[in-house]
């Protein structure tokens, strides 16, 4: 089974969700990408970064765009984003299941309290996930 | 007159976008207009049908497809979304602020019809030329 995390930009939520799943699941069957709308900046925030990895969560390497061929290789796509409308995964050329994590966006005014939120929320989500995915084997 | 960096947006960079930016480079005759193309999603390699069809109507189509991009947002100073499928609201929020959003739209096409690709190259040309007039106006 193959997920593709989607948020606007892939600098931060993606990112966070692709590499906490990555860290946290054993199953060698489903694997997870990610890819923004808008090809962010780069390098990344590195406060943003920093936080991330108190919680064992490592964002390296460049924003990746989401290309149509990944994309019609995923089973599910998860928009880690409330920014992304889900209709953009709408279409005749590819029909696949969509969950939307209504995530804000995070800023570089920031406080380190708002990312640590989005963090948990996000990590909270993927953890979910996974016991569902578990549950489905 | 300062000079406009013109990007043209729509779902996959395959067609409408494609169609508007090579049409658009084709009639100005400005130089101080300046044009690109992306998608939100990368699309695959267009499609030779598309390309024959718009190659008969004197508009050339090619290159690899684009996503888009900050450093694409940046360049900017106008975004055309030459797509009815395309929600505004991607471009909206503080990272956006000051550039300028116009809508055109135009559906995609999904078969292999020359008439309905014709209509769509026919609908993405009419704008065009109205846009370029409108540029004129405001030099």
């Amino acid at each position: 089974m193959k997920i593709f995390f989607v948020c606007k930009y892939n600098r931060f939520r993606s990112r966070v969700a692709e590499s906490y799943f990555n860290l946290k699941n054993k199953t060698k069957k489903i694997t997870a990408s990610s890819g923004g709308v808008i090809v962010g900046r780069y390098p990344l925030n590195e406060r943003e970064v920093k936080i991330a990895e108190e919680y064992g969560i490592k964002i390296t390497g460049p924003p990746k765009e989401i290309r149509f061929e990944d994309l019609v290789r995923q089973d599910l796509i998860i928009v880690v984003a409330n920014d992304v409308p889900r209709k953009i995964f709408n279409s005749k050329r590819f029909e696949k299941k969509v969950i939307v994590w209504s995530i804000p966006d995070v800023y570089p005014g920031d406080n380190k309290g708002i990312l640590r939120s989005r963090i948990a929320e996000i990590k909270k989500r993927v953890d979910k996930l996974i016991k569902r995915l578990e549950k489905e084997k | 007159m300062t000079k406009k960096n013109i990007l043209f947006v729509c779902k996959f960079n395959r067609f409408r976008s494609k169609v508007a930016e090579a049409y658009f480079k084709k009639i100005n005759k400005n130089k101080n207009f300046n044009v690109k193309s992306a998608g939100l999603i990368k699309g695959s390699p267009l499609s030779p049908f598309q390309k024959g069809v718009a190659r008969e109507m004197g508009i050339s189509i090619s290159g690899p497809t684009r996503g888009l991009s900050t450093k694409l947002f940046i360049w900017q100073d106008i975004t055309i979304i030459v797509a009815n499928d395309v929600p505004v609201s991607i471009f909206c929020g503080s990272r956006f602020d000051g550039k300028k959003i116009i809508r055109w739209k135009i559906p995609d096409v999904f078969n292999e019809d020359k008439n309905d690709t014709k209509k769509v190259i026919s609908a993405i040309m009419e704008n065009t030329q109205f846009l370029i007039k409108q540029l004129e106006k405001a030099k």
